[in-house]
Protein backbone atom coordinates (compact mmCIF):
# COMPACT_ATOMS: atom_id res chain seq x y z
CA UNK A 1 0.00 0.00 0.00
CA UNK A 2 1.30 3.60 -0.88
CA UNK A 3 1.83 6.38 1.30
CA UNK A 4 -0.06 9.57 0.57
CA UNK A 5 1.94 12.81 0.31
CA UNK A 6 1.81 14.80 3.85
CA UNK A 7 3.23 17.67 5.23
CA UNK A 8 3.31 16.63 8.78
CA UNK A 9 5.55 16.29 11.70
CA UNK A 10 3.65 13.67 13.56
CA UNK A 11 0.88 12.19 11.87
CA UNK A 12 -0.62 12.96 8.32
CA UNK A 13 -3.72 15.12 8.84
CA UNK A 14 -5.29 17.07 6.15
CA UNK A 15 -8.25 19.17 6.68
CA UNK A 16 -11.27 20.30 4.59
CA UNK A 17 -11.23 23.99 4.76
CA UNK A 18 -12.08 26.75 1.98
CA UNK A 19 -9.24 29.34 2.36
CA UNK A 20 -11.28 33.07 3.65
CA UNK A 21 -11.93 35.46 0.97
CA UNK A 22 -9.99 39.00 1.15
CA UNK A 23 -11.93 40.68 4.59
CA UNK A 24 -12.66 43.99 2.55
CA UNK A 25 -13.03 44.29 -1.50
CA UNK A 26 -13.91 46.95 -3.34
CA UNK A 27 -15.51 46.81 -6.71
CA UNK A 28 -16.23 50.39 -8.94
CA UNK A 29 -18.41 51.22 -11.36
CA UNK A 30 -16.63 51.68 -15.01
CA UNK A 31 -17.72 55.63 -14.94
CA UNK A 32 -16.45 55.77 -11.24
CA UNK A 33 -19.58 56.91 -9.50
CA UNK A 34 -20.46 53.94 -7.66
CA UNK A 35 -18.39 51.96 -5.57
CA UNK A 36 -19.79 48.53 -3.62
CA UNK A 37 -18.14 47.38 -1.02
CA UNK A 38 -18.10 43.93 0.58
CA UNK A 39 -16.44 43.10 3.76
CA UNK A 40 -16.98 40.77 6.54
CA UNK A 41 -18.31 41.83 10.48
CA UNK A 42 -16.32 39.03 12.07
CA UNK A 43 -13.75 37.71 10.45
CA UNK A 44 -15.81 35.11 8.36
CA UNK A 45 -16.69 33.74 11.48
CA UNK A 46 -20.21 33.56 10.29
CA UNK A 47 -19.40 32.96 6.80
CA UNK A 48 -21.23 35.70 5.98
CA UNK A 49 -20.85 39.20 4.43
CA UNK A 50 -22.31 42.63 4.64
CA UNK A 51 -22.74 44.63 1.06
CA UNK A 52 -22.29 48.55 0.90
CA UNK A 53 -23.07 51.15 -2.04
CA UNK A 54 -21.71 54.34 -2.21
CA UNK A 55 -22.45 57.22 -4.63
CA UNK A 56 -19.04 59.08 -5.31
CA UNK A 57 -19.46 62.93 -6.42
CA UNK A 58 -16.89 65.51 -6.35
CA UNK A 59 -14.31 63.28 -4.71
CA UNK A 60 -16.85 62.34 -1.72
CA UNK A 61 -18.39 58.78 -1.36
CA UNK A 62 -22.00 58.87 0.12
CA UNK A 63 -23.63 56.17 1.71
CA UNK A 64 -26.67 54.96 -0.21
CA UNK A 65 -27.68 51.89 1.42
CA UNK A 66 -26.23 48.61 3.45
CA UNK A 67 -27.28 45.00 3.65
CA UNK A 68 -25.98 41.54 4.96
CA UNK A 69 -25.69 39.46 1.54
CA UNK A 70 -26.91 35.79 1.49
CA UNK A 71 -23.98 34.48 0.07
CA UNK A 72 -22.06 31.14 1.77
CA UNK A 73 -18.97 33.87 2.58
CA UNK A 74 -20.21 36.61 -0.22
CA UNK A 75 -20.34 36.28 -3.66
CA UNK A 76 -17.21 35.28 -5.49
CA UNK A 77 -17.66 38.10 -8.37
CA UNK A 78 -19.52 41.04 -8.55
CA UNK A 79 -20.01 44.01 -10.91
CA UNK A 80 -21.27 46.98 -10.12
CA UNK A 81 -22.95 49.38 -13.26
CA UNK A 82 -23.19 52.52 -14.65
CA UNK A 83 -26.82 53.46 -13.09
CA UNK A 84 -26.03 51.86 -9.36
CA UNK A 85 -26.90 48.79 -10.20
CA UNK A 86 -24.82 45.92 -8.68
CA UNK A 87 -24.67 42.72 -10.06
CA UNK A 88 -23.46 39.60 -7.47
CA UNK A 89 -22.37 36.55 -9.50
CA UNK A 90 -22.09 32.89 -8.07
CA UNK A 91 -21.25 32.04 -4.06
CA UNK A 92 -17.35 31.48 -2.70
CA UNK A 93 -18.35 28.24 -1.75
CA UNK A 94 -18.15 26.22 -4.72
CA UNK A 95 -21.87 25.05 -4.89
CA UNK A 96 -24.55 24.84 -7.08
CA UNK A 97 -26.15 28.33 -6.20
CA UNK A 98 -28.83 29.69 -4.83
CA UNK A 99 -27.59 33.17 -5.81
CA UNK A 100 -25.81 32.56 -9.07
CA UNK A 101 -27.06 35.82 -10.10
CA UNK A 102 -28.38 38.33 -8.31
CA UNK A 103 -29.27 42.01 -9.48
CA UNK A 104 -29.62 44.75 -6.99
CA UNK A 105 -30.39 47.92 -7.64
CA UNK A 106 -29.82 51.66 -6.08
CA UNK A 107 -32.51 51.71 -4.12
CA UNK A 108 -31.54 48.37 -2.41
CA UNK A 109 -34.37 45.64 -4.15
CA UNK A 110 -33.52 42.41 -5.57
CA UNK A 111 -34.52 42.86 -9.07
CA UNK A 112 -33.78 39.79 -9.75
CA UNK A 113 -32.57 36.58 -8.93
CA UNK A 114 -31.23 33.26 -10.76
CA UNK A 115 -30.10 30.06 -9.30
CA UNK A 116 -27.95 27.12 -10.93
CA UNK A 117 -30.76 25.84 -12.25
CA UNK A 118 -32.15 28.83 -13.78
CA UNK A 119 -28.26 28.95 -15.62
CA UNK A 120 -28.31 25.72 -16.90
CA UNK A 121 -31.74 26.58 -18.53
CA UNK A 122 -30.33 29.50 -20.94
CA UNK A 123 -27.40 27.12 -21.33
CA UNK A 124 -29.23 24.38 -22.36
CA UNK A 125 -26.54 21.96 -21.78
CA UNK A 126 -25.97 19.13 -19.22
CA UNK A 127 -25.41 19.97 -15.87
CA UNK A 128 -22.49 17.69 -15.96
CA UNK A 129 -21.47 19.30 -18.73
CA UNK A 130 -21.40 22.95 -16.69
CA UNK A 131 -19.40 21.47 -14.12
CA UNK A 132 -16.59 19.29 -16.03
CA UNK A 133 -16.21 22.80 -17.81
CA UNK A 134 -16.66 25.30 -14.82
CA UNK A 135 -13.02 26.63 -13.71
CA UNK A 136 -14.38 29.28 -11.31
CA UNK A 137 -16.56 27.31 -8.87
CA UNK A 138 -19.60 25.05 -10.32
CA UNK A 139 -20.11 27.24 -13.81
CA UNK A 140 -17.96 30.28 -14.05
CA UNK A 141 -15.39 29.60 -17.20
CA UNK A 142 -13.58 32.75 -17.24
CA UNK A 143 -14.16 36.03 -15.01
CA UNK A 144 -17.30 38.20 -16.07
CA UNK A 145 -16.46 41.36 -18.68
CA UNK A 146 -18.82 43.98 -19.42
CA UNK A 147 -19.99 43.54 -22.81
CA UNK A 148 -21.92 47.18 -22.74
CA UNK A 149 -19.87 49.07 -20.63
CA UNK A 150 -22.26 49.76 -16.88
CA UNK A 151 -25.26 48.02 -18.61
CA UNK A 152 -24.61 44.06 -19.83
CA UNK A 153 -22.20 41.51 -18.53
CA UNK A 154 -20.93 38.49 -20.22
CA UNK A 155 -19.82 35.41 -18.96
CA UNK A 156 -18.60 32.31 -20.60
CA UNK A 157 -19.97 29.15 -19.16
CA UNK A 158 -20.49 25.58 -20.93
CA UNK A 159 -18.70 26.55 -23.88
CA UNK A 160 -21.47 29.04 -24.60
CA UNK A 161 -21.81 33.23 -23.73
CA UNK A 162 -24.28 34.34 -21.12
CA UNK A 163 -25.15 37.81 -21.12
CA UNK A 164 -26.78 39.49 -18.01
CA UNK A 165 -29.30 43.29 -18.65
CA UNK A 166 -28.06 45.17 -15.54
CA UNK A 167 -31.36 47.04 -16.11
CA UNK A 168 -33.37 43.67 -15.52
CA UNK A 169 -31.36 41.00 -14.81
CA UNK A 170 -32.45 39.40 -17.72
CA UNK A 171 -30.88 36.44 -19.26
CA UNK A 172 -29.41 35.69 -22.75
CA UNK A 173 -27.13 33.80 -24.92
CA UNK A 174 -24.28 35.78 -26.47
CA UNK A 175 -22.85 33.48 -28.39
CA UNK B 1 -30.17 -35.37 -15.26
CA UNK B 2 -31.75 -33.65 -11.77
CA UNK B 3 -28.13 -32.32 -10.82
CA UNK B 4 -27.90 -31.24 -14.29
CA UNK B 5 -31.13 -28.97 -14.28
CA UNK B 6 -30.22 -27.85 -10.31
CA UNK B 7 -26.96 -26.45 -12.24
CA UNK B 8 -29.09 -24.43 -14.75
CA UNK B 9 -31.49 -23.21 -12.40
CA UNK B 10 -28.93 -21.59 -9.84
CA UNK B 11 -26.48 -20.41 -12.76
CA UNK B 12 -29.32 -18.60 -13.99
CA UNK B 13 -29.93 -16.49 -10.43
CA UNK B 14 -28.27 -12.59 -10.49
CA UNK B 15 -24.76 -13.50 -8.77
CA UNK B 16 -25.09 -12.88 -4.96
CA UNK B 17 -22.56 -9.47 -5.05
CA UNK B 18 -19.58 -9.06 -2.57
CA UNK B 19 -19.42 -5.72 -0.72
CA UNK B 20 -16.91 -4.26 1.66
CA UNK B 21 -17.89 -2.47 4.78
CA UNK B 22 -16.43 0.46 6.68
CA UNK B 23 -17.82 0.18 10.42
CA UNK B 24 -17.19 3.99 11.82
CA UNK B 25 -18.14 4.25 15.32
CA UNK B 26 -19.94 8.38 16.03
CA UNK B 27 -19.07 10.13 19.25
CA UNK B 28 -21.05 13.15 20.04
CA UNK B 29 -18.62 15.46 22.10
CA UNK B 30 -19.97 17.24 24.57
CA UNK B 31 -18.86 20.25 26.84
CA UNK B 32 -17.59 18.80 30.31
CA UNK B 33 -21.11 19.81 31.68
CA UNK B 34 -23.41 17.78 29.21
CA UNK B 35 -23.90 21.40 27.35
CA UNK B 36 -22.96 22.27 23.81
CA UNK B 37 -23.20 19.00 22.33
CA UNK B 38 -22.08 19.03 18.77
CA UNK B 39 -24.15 17.89 16.11
CA UNK B 40 -27.40 17.96 17.97
CA UNK B 41 -29.35 16.60 14.75
CA UNK B 42 -26.74 13.93 14.85
CA UNK B 43 -26.39 13.62 11.46
CA UNK B 44 -24.23 11.44 9.37
CA UNK B 45 -25.01 11.89 5.59
CA UNK B 46 -24.92 8.40 5.37
CA UNK B 47 -27.39 8.18 2.59
CA UNK B 48 -25.07 10.60 0.87
CA UNK B 49 -21.89 8.86 1.83
CA UNK B 50 -23.31 5.31 1.02
CA UNK B 51 -23.81 6.82 -2.48
CA UNK B 52 -19.87 8.36 -2.86
CA UNK B 53 -18.84 4.92 -1.63
CA UNK B 54 -20.56 2.96 -3.69
CA UNK B 55 -18.08 3.25 -6.58
CA UNK B 56 -15.88 1.52 -4.67
CA UNK B 57 -18.23 -1.18 -3.41
CA UNK B 58 -17.84 0.10 0.65
CA UNK B 59 -20.89 0.16 2.75
CA UNK B 60 -20.28 2.56 5.36
CA UNK B 61 -22.06 0.85 8.47
CA UNK B 62 -22.60 3.40 11.74
CA UNK B 63 -22.63 1.69 15.21
CA UNK B 64 -25.08 3.40 17.54
CA UNK B 65 -24.00 6.98 19.01
CA UNK B 66 -21.71 7.41 21.89
CA UNK B 67 -22.26 10.96 23.96
CA UNK B 68 -18.92 11.72 25.44
CA UNK B 69 -18.44 14.95 27.51
CA UNK B 70 -15.06 16.67 27.19
CA UNK B 71 -14.45 20.61 26.74
CA UNK B 72 -11.20 19.53 25.53
CA UNK B 73 -12.23 17.69 22.62
CA UNK B 74 -15.11 19.82 21.38
CA UNK B 75 -12.83 22.37 20.75
CA UNK B 76 -9.92 20.16 19.07
CA UNK B 77 -6.47 20.38 18.34
CA UNK B 78 -6.58 16.93 16.40
CA UNK B 79 -2.53 17.28 16.27
CA UNK B 80 -2.53 16.66 20.48
CA UNK B 81 -5.98 16.20 22.09
CA UNK B 82 -7.50 13.50 19.70
CA UNK B 83 -4.87 10.97 20.83
CA UNK B 84 -3.12 10.32 17.69
CA UNK B 85 -4.55 6.99 15.21
CA UNK B 86 -6.94 4.44 17.20
CA UNK B 87 -6.44 1.03 17.40
CA UNK B 88 -8.86 -1.46 15.82
CA UNK B 89 -10.98 -1.46 12.99
CA UNK B 90 -13.75 0.38 13.80
CA UNK B 91 -13.12 4.29 12.73
CA UNK B 92 -13.37 6.10 15.49
CA UNK B 93 -15.43 9.36 13.83
CA UNK B 94 -15.63 12.24 16.50
CA UNK B 95 -18.21 15.33 16.09
CA UNK B 96 -16.67 18.18 18.00
CA UNK B 97 -18.28 22.19 17.87
CA UNK B 98 -15.05 23.30 16.45
CA UNK B 99 -11.49 22.04 14.80
CA UNK B 100 -8.59 24.29 16.04
CA UNK B 101 -5.53 22.61 14.58
CA UNK B 102 -5.65 20.39 11.77
CA UNK B 103 -1.87 19.49 10.74
CA UNK B 104 -1.49 23.17 11.91
CA UNK B 105 -3.38 25.96 13.38
CA UNK B 106 -6.43 27.53 11.29
CA UNK B 107 -10.16 28.87 11.67
CA UNK B 108 -13.03 27.16 9.83
CA UNK B 109 -12.03 23.88 9.77
CA UNK B 110 -14.77 21.75 8.27
CA UNK B 111 -13.09 18.19 9.02
CA UNK B 112 -9.89 16.27 9.67
CA UNK B 113 -8.59 12.85 9.31
CA UNK B 114 -5.44 10.62 9.33
CA UNK B 115 -4.67 9.43 6.11
CA UNK B 116 -4.49 5.73 5.83
CA UNK B 117 -4.77 5.65 10.27
CA UNK B 118 -7.72 5.11 12.22
CA UNK B 119 -9.84 8.21 13.30
CA UNK B 120 -11.02 12.03 11.91
CA UNK B 121 -12.86 14.60 13.86
CA UNK B 122 -16.11 16.62 11.87
CA UNK B 123 -16.58 20.02 13.22
CA UNK B 124 -20.61 21.81 13.55
CA UNK B 125 -19.58 24.53 10.93
CA UNK B 126 -20.63 21.23 8.27
CA UNK B 127 -23.65 21.47 8.97
CA UNK B 128 -24.69 24.97 8.88
CA UNK B 129 -22.78 24.91 5.55
CA UNK B 130 -25.04 26.19 2.23
CA UNK B 131 -27.66 27.64 4.03
CA UNK B 132 -27.86 25.07 6.59
CA UNK B 133 -28.41 22.13 3.52
CA UNK B 134 -25.31 20.92 5.07
CA UNK B 135 -21.85 19.94 3.35
CA UNK B 136 -22.56 16.69 2.25
CA UNK B 137 -19.13 15.23 1.14
CA UNK B 138 -17.52 16.02 4.35
CA UNK B 139 -17.63 12.73 6.01
CA UNK B 140 -17.03 11.04 3.07
CA UNK B 141 -13.96 12.44 2.51
CA UNK B 142 -12.52 12.65 5.60
CA UNK B 143 -13.01 8.38 5.44
CA UNK B 144 -11.51 8.45 2.15
CA UNK B 145 -8.26 9.79 4.22
CA UNK B 146 -8.47 7.18 6.58
CA UNK B 147 -8.66 4.53 3.66
CA UNK B 148 -5.23 5.72 2.51
CA UNK B 149 -6.41 8.42 -0.17
CA UNK B 150 -4.45 12.22 0.11
CA UNK B 151 -5.97 15.41 -1.59
CA UNK B 152 -3.32 15.15 -4.36
CA UNK B 153 -2.53 11.79 -5.18
CA UNK B 154 -4.09 8.49 -7.28
CA UNK B 155 -5.61 11.22 -9.29
CA UNK B 156 -6.98 13.98 -6.98
CA UNK B 157 -7.41 17.17 -7.83
CA UNK B 158 -10.07 18.12 -10.28
CA UNK B 159 -13.16 19.73 -8.88
CA UNK B 160 -15.45 17.02 -9.08
CA UNK B 161 -13.02 14.45 -7.39
CA UNK B 162 -14.48 13.07 -3.67
CA UNK B 163 -10.80 14.15 -2.35
CA UNK B 164 -9.89 17.12 -3.45
CA UNK B 165 -8.84 19.60 -1.19
CA UNK B 166 -11.62 21.92 -0.06
CA UNK B 167 -10.54 24.86 -1.92
CA UNK B 168 -11.09 23.56 -4.73
CA UNK B 169 -13.84 20.86 -4.42
CA UNK B 170 -17.25 21.12 -5.71
CA UNK B 171 -19.44 20.01 -2.99
CA UNK B 172 -23.18 18.79 -3.86
CA UNK B 173 -26.26 20.32 -2.80
CA UNK B 174 -28.06 17.41 -2.83
CA UNK B 175 -27.26 13.76 -3.65
CA UNK B 176 -28.72 14.10 -6.77
CA UNK B 177 -25.98 15.64 -7.71
CA UNK B 178 -23.69 12.72 -6.86
CA UNK B 179 -21.87 11.09 -9.57
CA UNK B 180 -23.24 9.39 -11.23
CA UNK B 181 -26.32 11.99 -11.30
CA UNK B 182 -26.54 15.46 -11.52
CA UNK B 183 -23.67 17.69 -11.77
CA UNK B 184 -21.59 14.24 -10.78
CA UNK B 185 -19.86 15.18 -7.49
CA UNK B 186 -17.65 13.31 -5.43
CA UNK B 187 -16.01 11.19 -8.31
CA UNK B 188 -13.59 8.36 -7.32
CA UNK B 189 -10.80 7.46 -10.03
CA UNK B 190 -9.99 3.76 -10.62
CA UNK B 191 -6.72 3.86 -8.42
CA UNK B 192 -8.05 5.62 -5.46
CA UNK B 193 -10.94 2.72 -5.72
CA UNK B 194 -7.68 0.01 -5.94
CA UNK B 195 -6.08 2.04 -3.08
CA UNK B 196 -9.36 2.84 -0.84
CA UNK B 197 -10.11 -1.27 -1.24
CA UNK B 198 -6.96 -2.42 -0.01
CA UNK B 199 -7.16 -0.93 3.07
CA UNK B 200 -7.08 -2.93 6.32
CA UNK B 201 -10.38 -1.48 7.85
CA UNK B 202 -12.48 -2.91 5.48
CA UNK B 203 -14.20 -6.61 6.40
CA UNK B 204 -16.07 -8.00 2.91
CA UNK B 205 -19.64 -9.04 3.54
CA UNK B 206 -21.96 -11.55 2.17
CA UNK B 207 -25.30 -9.27 1.45
CA UNK B 208 -28.12 -11.50 2.43
CA UNK B 209 -29.91 -12.26 -0.97
CA UNK B 210 -32.89 -10.22 -1.02
CA UNK B 211 -36.49 -11.85 -0.55
CA UNK B 212 -37.59 -11.79 -4.49
CA UNK B 213 -34.40 -13.67 -5.14
CA UNK B 214 -34.64 -16.14 -2.27
CA UNK B 215 -38.40 -16.51 -3.94
CA UNK B 216 -36.96 -16.71 -7.26
CA UNK B 217 -34.85 -19.61 -6.22
CA UNK B 218 -37.50 -21.31 -4.22
CA UNK B 219 -39.71 -20.94 -7.32
CA UNK B 220 -37.48 -23.07 -8.97
CA UNK B 221 -36.30 -25.45 -6.94
CA UNK B 222 -39.53 -26.71 -6.04
CA UNK B 223 -40.80 -27.90 -9.37
CA UNK B 224 -37.19 -29.39 -9.41
CA UNK B 225 -37.98 -31.41 -6.42
CA UNK B 226 -41.21 -32.35 -7.55
CA UNK B 227 -39.57 -33.87 -10.98
CA UNK B 228 -36.73 -35.74 -8.72
CA UNK B 229 -39.54 -37.05 -6.28
CA UNK B 230 -41.57 -37.64 -9.54
CA UNK B 231 -38.37 -39.91 -11.50
CA UNK B 232 -37.60 -41.44 -7.97
CA UNK B 233 -41.52 -42.56 -7.64
CA UNK B 234 -41.08 -44.26 -11.08
CA UNK B 235 -37.87 -46.05 -10.31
Amino acid sequence: MSVAVCVSVAVCTPEDRVPDPPAREEFISPDKTYVFEVSTPDAWKTRKSVGRLFEVAAGNRRLLWTRQLPHEWRPRFVMAGARGNVLLIDEWANITSRYALMLLDRENRVVAQHDFDAIQKVLAVPRAQIAQMGRHGVWIVKPPAWESPGSSVVIEAAGKVLRVNLADGSLSLAR
Amino acid sequence: MVLTLLFLVTSALPAVAATLALTIQPYQICDDDGTNCANSAKSLFEAEGDKIWAQAGIDLIFLPWITQNSSALNTLNMDTEFGGPAAGNIIRMLFVETITHCGGAGAGIFGCGYVDANGLAIADNVFSFNGGIGRLDTIAHELGHNLGLGHGDFGAGGALNLMTSGAVRTIPSSINDITPDGIGTDQLTQAQIDEATDSGFLEPVQEVPEPASALLLLSCLVPVAAFWRRNRSND
